[in-house]
């Protein structure tokens, strides 16, 4: 279609996870012109902070960092919400890295949040098989950082987002050097500043390491992704869009989207990140009028989904599939089938991220299959 | 029906078979609403009583049950006296626990299909519900109302139209396992025992046959132990032919036909009334407002499955969806967030259609088996529990030749000695309004003690489990009086877990809680949040519809996150 061209091809992008916004770094890389387009907040904007999966290689590497991940080469330690220590390749630099601090004390700041039991967190982090066997040790040390009554109960997301003012950054600061002043490192809860670096900046202020422990879903560390995000794309000239994606018809002469406002858009190549269940990407539906019974895509396309071995064609039960029988892990394992570059059975239409059959459900890999999915888009628009 | 013994019927011996005396009067097998009535009942008579749960109190049939405490109108055109006693007996238990009733008003729509089968129908239901108000006073109800179509139609704006008219009816609704809980706790503050997670395995028997005792294993420590005692009674509902087959009776001695029942819950509450309808098979089905959510129920067959395991398959749960989307079309994109079932422990009779199977209780005394002082209590209601339960403690009385009267239906139980208004709760503990409502419904009056913790603690006001709500303050409070030792437990008392999040949430922190106070590992704290877990995914697989599968792929997301389970390809150091 663009062929003999001056024009270069045209990429859409359909979801604006980690795989989405790999895919479109990477086509715009390899020269395409790239759309994104993303309907509402998916599992990278719900995600704790923490990025598992594949080793990656040097451009993902770039990205990852970009994005505000920190991606170490062996497992380093981090603390979880919910009191486990965890070993992790990639973290939002805001998550305090533990490696350093093994065999010291570490301060667990009690700030009287609801949702923060300081006191039950430093001990179930003390009796850690990690902890003990580097003997570090956890501290619950009472600090007075709420400024207001209501702090106690908004949700880990609106505190953050107090902390992206500098004052409050300050204040913070010196509630932690009153609390304790020979604490050697800080932990803190997710919501550490949403638009700012806040950890850096309160480590810098203490010089002494201080960060946060992984998020909620809808916490800051999502809210960070979406930031970071928008700004890369912005930087790579990508037209970023919100809009709900109805249905997508490809040939090998080049694709067409249908938007849910009523418009249309043509591209040479659509790459499809729409996530899994939980983003909303694949749904269950129970409508024994329209046909659909069971998984389905968030948009029409004519791809069929993939559930372990078997082909999700037309249904066998008008209730759809059996958890009982499969396991509600069907959820996470279903999806459509593509190979390692990202191609679907059908013409200039590829897929990454979870909304793939059978892959882990990770950001890294997320992450390295949008990378390959935007290239092989690229280079399929540019005529191959 | 076995003959009673009457008063002054032969005493058990004093001793046990070594010359000691026993432990104990009475030994209860079972911690469910009859287990747990009769040792308040023997309690509330200074008679010495040590009750056994296998599994947890309300672990069967009375924390599954539709939570109804019913006025037996099933019962009034073939037994009135059922009526009766049912209505005069819902009434007691209001009063003693008037915190944990609350008012369920019913509507029985008529469609109207073939004209003059719907007017002729309605005019029936009108009849049967006057004679029903007659009842009604007994336990507070209003009597009847019958309804036009078009009044139905604006006080029930959900249901489908067509209606020709209908009749409303008053019940009462309760929290079964908070039932069961009060009667433990008020109990144990009168010199009862009760041992949960401990569980009978054998009853022990003399030469001569009788019964004076029990071995028992706790199923958390592996401790094993006896219990002697000069009267057994058996408890245990649907397990009870299993029971008595720990004393070598044959199963029939204790026989039930076992009908499992299973209930859908959904989010919030969708009616104004509960609705009444009939399913494909014309067995009536209920979809009621009931707390703070939903439920759609019931189903009844027979079960011969594991009784500890009792699970909701697909094919009950899609049976009830489609006997209420008829009348009732918007529960197709409700979002139901659980299930839960039992085992009716329904007096044995063959042949009988399940539905058709009488609800009644009886005595069984198994002299007539050749072991005298072992006692069997079969079927009953929650309705009933407290007159079985007086019955059954009369005739304990009777043997040990006590003469000091039931007061089961005077005595408050815990919470309902007093009222507390929610908003003093608000006022005095900066709680919101939600969270004091719901824990005043739980507690009553006692409900000032948990107040307590938080005045002492305010640390503790945090709000643990945001759907219920519940605070660290009330987990505390069930863990240190209501014999709670896991999360599974702190559930079945606080409704902890249970809301839409399936306690993603407030599991882990819950553990913790949990593990502290009862000096055990936070790991230990984390096995018990996984099991909770687990288990209510379990209840959840045959419901995942379209509204709730999104909550569910988040919710696996966040545990392997979070507690680290399955850890991903990084590895894990908490498993190397
Ligand atoms: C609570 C939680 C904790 C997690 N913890 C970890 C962890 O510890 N380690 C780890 O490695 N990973 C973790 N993950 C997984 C990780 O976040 C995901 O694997 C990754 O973010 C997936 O990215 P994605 O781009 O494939 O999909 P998503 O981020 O889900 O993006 C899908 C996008 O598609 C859009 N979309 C869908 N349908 C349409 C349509 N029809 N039209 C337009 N747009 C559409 C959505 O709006 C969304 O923008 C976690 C996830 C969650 C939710
Ligand atoms: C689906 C359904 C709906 C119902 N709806 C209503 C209603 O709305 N209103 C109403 O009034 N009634 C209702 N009922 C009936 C009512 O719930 C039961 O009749 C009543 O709860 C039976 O109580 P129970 O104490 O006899 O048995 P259970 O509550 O089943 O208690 C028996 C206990 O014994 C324990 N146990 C078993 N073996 C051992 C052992 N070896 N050692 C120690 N302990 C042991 C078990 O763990 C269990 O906790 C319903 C029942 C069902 C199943």
């Amino acid at each position: 279609m663009t062929e003999g061209r001056a024009q270069p091809a045209s990429v859409v992008v359909v979801g604006g996870g980690f795989a989405g916004v790999a895919a479109a770094w990477a086509a715009v890389r390899a020269g395409a012109h790239v759309t994104l387009l993303h309907a509402s907040a998916g599992a990278s904007a719900w995600y704790n902070g923490v990025a598992d999966g594949p080793p990656l290689d040097a451009e993902a590497l770039e990205l990852a960092m970009r994005l505000g991940i920190a991606v170490s080469a062996r497992p380093r330690p981090i603390a979880t919400r919910e009191g486990v220590i965890r070993s992790v390749i990639g973290r939002d630099r805001a998550l305090l890295d533990l490696e350093p601090l093994a065999g010291l004390s570490v301060a667990v700041a009690d700030v009287g949040r609801d949702d923060w039991d300081a006191a039950l967190l430093a001990r179930s982090y003390t009796e850690s098989a990690w902890a003990r066997r580097t003997r570090t040790e956890f501290v619950a040390v009472r600090v007075d950082a709420l400024e207001e009554g209501f702090e106690r109960r908004i949700s880990a997301y609106d505190f953050g987002v107090e902390l992206d003012v500098e004052t409050r950054v300050h204040a913070l600061a010196n509630a932690l050097r009153r609390a304790d002043g020979a604490a050697k490192a800080w932990l803190l809860g997710p919501w550490l500043g949403v638009a700012s670096d806040a950890a850096p900046q309160l480590a810098a202020l203490l010089s002494r390491p201080v960060g946060e422990v992984s998020s909620a879903p809808g916490g800051v560390a999502g809210a960070r992704f979406e930031l970071r995000r928008d700004e890369v794309l912005r930087e790579l000239g990508v037209v970023l869009r919100r809009a709900h994606v109805t249905s997508v018809e490809s040939s090998a002469a080049g694709a067409r989207l249908q938007l849910g406002d009523g418009s249309g858009l043509a591209a040479d190549a659509v790459v499809l990140a729409l996530g899994g269940v939980a983003a909303g990407g694949i749904l269950l539906e129970r409508e024994p009028a329209s046909g659909r019974l069971g998984f389905a895509l968030s948009l029409s396309a004519d791809v069929p989904l993939k559930l372990d071995a078997e082909w999700l064609d037309a249904g066998s039960s008008v209730w759809g599939p059996s958890f009982v029988r499969k396991g509600l892990g069907a959820l996470e394992r279903v999806g459509v089938s593509a190979d390692v570059r990202g191609r679907l059975s059908a013409a200039r239409l590829f897929a990454a991220g979870d909304c793939v059959a059978g892959r882990p459900r990770t950001v890294l890999e997320a992450l390295s299959a949008g990378l390959s999915a935007g290239r092989a888009a690229a280079g399929s628009a540019a005529g191959g | 029906m076995q003959a009673l013994p009457a008063p002054g019927a032969r005493p058990p011996p004093e001793l046990d078979p070594n010359g000691r005396l026993p432990d104990v009067d009475v030994v209860i097998i079972g911690g469910g609403v009859n287990g747990t009535g009769v040792l308040r009942d023997l309690s509330l008579r200074g008679i010495k009583a040590a009750l056994f749960e296998r599994n947890d109190i309300a672990f069967g049939a009375s924390g599954n049950s539709s939570g109804m405490i019913h006025g037996g109108p099933r019962y009034l055109t073939a037994d009135p006296d059922v009526t009766y006693s049912s209505c005069l007996d819902s009434g007691h238990i209001q009063r003693i626990a008037p915190h944990l009733l609350f008012r369920i008003p019913f509507l029985m729509p008529v469609f109207r299909g073939n004209g003059v089968a719907a007017r002729v129908a309605l005019t029936a239901y009108d009849a049967f519900f006057s004679l029903y108000d007659r009842y009604q006073p007994l336990k507070r109800g209003k009597p009847h109302v019958r309804l036009t179509g078009d009044e139905i139609a604006t006080l029930e704006p959900g249901l489908v139209g067509g209606v020709h008219g209908g009749v409303t009816f008053d019940e009462w609704g309760i929290d079964g396992a908070r039932l069961c809980i009060a009667n433990v706790s008020d109990a144990r503050e009168r010199g009862g025992q009760a041992r949960t997670h401990t569980t009978v395995t054998q009853i022990l028997r003399r030469d001569d046959g009788s019964a004076y005792g029990i071995s028992y294993r706790d199923r958390l420590t592996g401790e094993v132990g006896r219990m002697t005692s000069r009267l057994v009674v058996n408890a245990t509902g649907a397990w009870a032919p299993i029971t008595t087959g720990l004393g070598g009776l044959l199963p029939d001695a204790a026989r039930i036909r076992p009908g499992k029942g299973v209930h859908v819950f959904l989010d919030r509450r969708l009616t104004n009334y509960a609705i009444i309808t009939s399913a494909v098979d014309g067995r009536q089905v209920f979809l009621m407002p009931w707390q703070n959510m939903s439920v759609l129920g019931t189903t009844d067959d027979d079960y011969y499955g594991d009784l500890d395991e009792v699970v909701a398959s697909e094919d009950e749960v899609r049976y009830l969806f489609q006997a209420v989307e008829g009348v009732f079309p918007g529960i197709r994109s409700a979002r139901a967030i659980g299930t839960w079932g039992g085992v009716r422990p329904t007096l044995w009779g063959f042949g009988v259609n399940e539905d058709a199977l009488s609800r009644e209780h009886q005595v069984v005394d198994h002299a007539a088996h050749g072991a005298d002082g072992l006692y069997s209590m079969i079927g009953g209601k929650l309705a009933s529990y407290r007159l079985f339960s007086e019955e059954m403690s009369d005739v304990v009385a009777a043997r040990l030749d006590v003469r000091v009267a039931c007061r089961t239906h005077v005595s408050p139980l815990p919470g309902g000695e007093q009222s507390v208004d929610p908003m003093r709760l608000v006022l005095d503990g900066g709680m919101e309004a939600v969270t004091a409502a719901r824990l005043e419904y739980r507690h009553g009056g006692r409900s000032l003690r948990v107040l307590e913790r938080m005045q002492r603690a305010p640390s503790e006001a945090a709000v643990v489990c945001t759907c219920e709500p519940v605070t660290e303050a009330e987990i505390r409070y069930v863990v240190d009086t209501e014999l709670a030792v896991n999360v599974d437990d702190v559930s079945r008392r606080t409704r902890l877990g249970l809301g839409a999040c399936g306690g993603m949430r407030c599991a882990a922190r819950c553990g913790r809680i949990v593990a502290d106070m009862t000096g055990r590992s936070p790991d230990d704290g984390r096995r018990m949040a996984l099991q909770f877990l687990e288990g209510s995914a379990r209840r959840r697989s045959a419901i995942t519809g379209p509204e709730q599968a999104r909550q569910e792929a988040l919710g696996l997301a966040v545990i392997r996150a979070e507690l680290g389970v399955a850890a991903s390809s990084a590895g894990d150091f908490e498993n190397d």
